[in-house]
């Protein structure tokens, strides 16, 4: 599979770079650097200039699919849709084998109310490569899982939640944490992101309908995860990703995205974003919504819980506490810090794309099967050790979360918060590094 | 003090035993060869083992370096890291965790402040520490049985719990005599001594052969046995004990 035929607009981690190279680009002779030029007058939202040197760069090379492109990127952010829908089809007849034109146009024309032209316009240009033939597949279904799925039936599933009484702010979040471990009652809080949302399953008919663009977003979300996507024939794992589900119904609190994120990924129509995103409230509302005993919260709940003073609280309190990391430091900064009684300590793989950022754990298997396994085994029989669990483990620390929760203690997905404790800036959202890191150790 | 002896016995009885052992240990070992003396025959029986290694095996760059065969401490401690790994597969131990603090050799001792709270850190994540016994040896296994005892200490002082630290048979010095394979008696710690099935033998045999750089050292240590037991109180502010 070629990747870059999926390459998410939102990020451009290369766009500094690019716009030292493209300063002084006005007036080359160079396409690709009048295009990044362009592009990053548009990135600013100096929308007058990148028109300027998007009109040139079609002047100039009016064979060539750059300009047509941008500019009909350009018109789309401005709102003149009909304009960008023009310019992505004239894109289309410059280059009738360039996949990207194929995408903006189809895309365009959803957005237009279109959605069999979309489809058509994907799937019927004589694509030979056989990786242009599966990304053109796939896109075919997100175009049909946007028409059964449309941004504003999933906006109004999403406020089903955030308007029920079951939604908790993070203090409340804290309020029932606290009241858990008062009554030594078994919880768990469970936080879902895109990864954990590829993974959810709908009903038999989704999944075949939508077969194609489920299993790019699963592979690609195992090599995220482990590194490679080879899980995605194992029978075990596919067996253990089926029965997530099955943990929620189970879960004290669910962390949900926000209905920003939803917007988010409509927007920018993201191959992994929509149906990932989408798919959390879609299977909640089958599994979980029935069920009064599950609340639900932010799925940032974890940093506020951190920013708002409340995990501080109950790490100085007096209980046992137990945590589930990468970072083999963690427990004793805890200790260091606030003085926490740190009792049991389960150190696992990180996961491969962040091994960089967070250092290395020391254990060179992946984390599963083995070290999962293990770490499961470990949990059933001896996590009533500690009160309180701090979990920050990925997908896999979810069903740690539940092994805890079945164990009688209390599990926290706590996410990145533990990476920002040990001075790891792993997300964005960790980029005031300042705010979470705790001393270390040595 | 050793503040889980139950737990100390309890992996003591599973050592002595023939079947897997699952509680998570750690094995903290001063040198590339010493998890081998320790228990190469044995190795393959952890499931939950945490290898620590403290040293990289070589002087401190600012010492003489005069090691026959190598031309700098580098290639040395990087000759030592190969051996390691190669001994670990021919006795087929897996590690879960395999960390190396990459002191100097000779220089555990001087880093005592650092490391007490680094090994605490690390000896969160185990229920027993397996290391060196306080004999007067070498000067790196003193102090790491030093540095484990009170890791362990801060952790029971921080947390109400430690792991149980147990210590296996390295070598000691009676007059010009090395003694391997036996601890300084102490009655109230006594000795699980495991004799090594022949295919144990052979894997810790296999180990041993890994470690050409140590041949000299190695001869001197038994392939048919192990020996483990629950480490002694010591008090580290006398030297270690002496004989002659």
């Amino acid at each position: 599979m070629n990747d870059r035929l999926f390459e998410d607009t939102r990020y451009d981690p290369g766009l500094p770079e690019r716009r030292a190279v493209t300063v002084g680009a006005v007036g080359s002779s160079n396409p690709i650097e009048l295009a990044n030029l362009g592009i990053s007058w548009r990135d600013e939202g100096v929308f007058d200039r990148a028109e300027q040197i998007f009109r040139d760069l079609i002047e100039r090379f009016p064979d060539l699919v750059y300009g047509w492109q941008e500019l009909g990127v350009l018109c789309r952010k401005m709102g003149r849709e009909e304009d960008a829908l023009a310019l992505f089809r004239h894109a289309c007849m410059v280059d009738p084998g360039d996949f990207l034109s194929r995408r903006y146009y189809a895309t365009q024309l959803l957005r237009l109310g279109h959605g069999d032209d979309a489809k058509s316009a994907i799937v019927h240009p004589p694509w030979t490569d056989p990786d242009t033939q599966s990304a053109a597949m796939i896109f075919s279904q997100l175009i049909d899982f946007v028409i059964d799925h449309p941004q504003t039936s999933m906006n109004g599933l999403v406020q089903l939640f955030e308007q029920d009484e079951r939604f908790l702010n993070a203090h409340s979040v804290a309020a029932q944490i606290q009241t858990a471990l008062d009554e030594a009652r078994p919880f768990s809080l469970i936080r879902l992101g895109d990864g954990e949302g590829a993974w959810l399953s709908v009903n038999d008919h989704d999944e075949a309908r939508f077969a194609g663009l489920y299993e790019a977003n699963r592979r690609e979300i195992l090599r995220v995860w482990f590194g490679s996507d080879d899980l995605y024939n194992d029978p075990a794992f596919i067996e253990l990703a089926g029965q997530f589900v099955r943990i929620l119904e189970h879960t004290s609190i669910i962390g949900l995205p926000y209905g920003d994120r939803m917007n988010n990924e409509y927007g920018v129509f993201s191959i992994r974003g929509i149906p990932s995103i989408a798919n959390i409230f879609r299977a909640l509302t089958v599994e979980t919504a029935p069920n009064l005993m599950v609340h639900y919260c932010e799925n940032d709940v974890h940093l506020k819980l951190h920013l708002e003073g409340h995990l501080q609280t109950l790490l100085k309190g007096t209980y046992k506490i137990g945590v589930i990391s990468c970072h083999a430091d963690l427990g004793w900064r805890l200790m260091e810090h606030y003085g926490a009684r740190v009792v049991s300590q389960i150190i696992v793989p990180e996961e491969k794309s962040f091994q960089q950022v967070k250092g290395i754990s020391g254990m060179s298997l992946p984390h599963y099967p083995i070290p999962f396994y293990r770490t499961i085994e470990r949990l059933r029989r001896s996590a009533g050790e500690a009160q309180l669990w701090l979990v920050a483990a990925g997908f896999l620390g979810k069903f740690y979360c539940d092994a805890i929760r079945g164990a009688g203690s209390v599990a926290l997905d706590i996410g990145s918060v533990a990476d920002g404790w040990c001075g790891r800036v792993t997300r964005p959202t960790l980029s005031q590094i300042g705010r979470y890191t705790l001393g270390s150790p040595a | 003090m050793n503040s889980s002896p139950d737990k100390g016995q309890a992996l003591l009885d599973a050592l002595a035993g023939n079947g897997p052992i699952m509680t998570p240990v750690a094995l903290v070992v001063a040198h590339q060869d010493d998890e081998a003396i320790a228990a190469a025959g044995t190795l393959v029986r952890f499931r939950a083992l945490t290898l620590i290694h403290l040293t990289d095996g070589a002087t401190s760059p600012s010492a003489p370096f005069s090691q026959p065969g190598f031309s700098n401490r580098d290639e040395y401690a990087q000759t030592r890291a190969r051996e390691l790994d190669r001994a670990l597969q021919a006795c087929l131990a897996v590690p879960q965790r395999q960390i190396c603090y990459q002191l100097p050799d000779q220089t555990v001792g001087e880093a005592i402040g650092t490391l007490t709270k680094r090994l605490a850190a690390d000896l969160l994540a185990v229920d027993a520490v397996i290391t060196h016994p306080y004999e007067g040896g070498h000067m790196d296994h003193d102090a790491a049985a030093r540095a484990v005892a009170l890791a362990c200490a801060l952790l029971a002082r921080a947390t109400g719990r430690a792991p149980a630290r147990l210590e296996f048979a390295g070598y000691h010095r009676i007059g010009n005599d090395v003694r391997t394979g036996e601890f300084w008696p102490d009655p109230a710690c006594p000795a699980v001594k495991i004799t090594l099935s022949p295919s144990a033998r052979r894997r810790r045999e296999a180990a041993f052969e890994c470690f050409t750089s140590q041949r000299d050292n190695l001869r001197y240590f038994s392939t048919l046995g192990e020996s483990f037991r629950i480490a002694p109180d010591y008090d580290f502010t006398q030297a270690p004990p002496t004989r002659s």
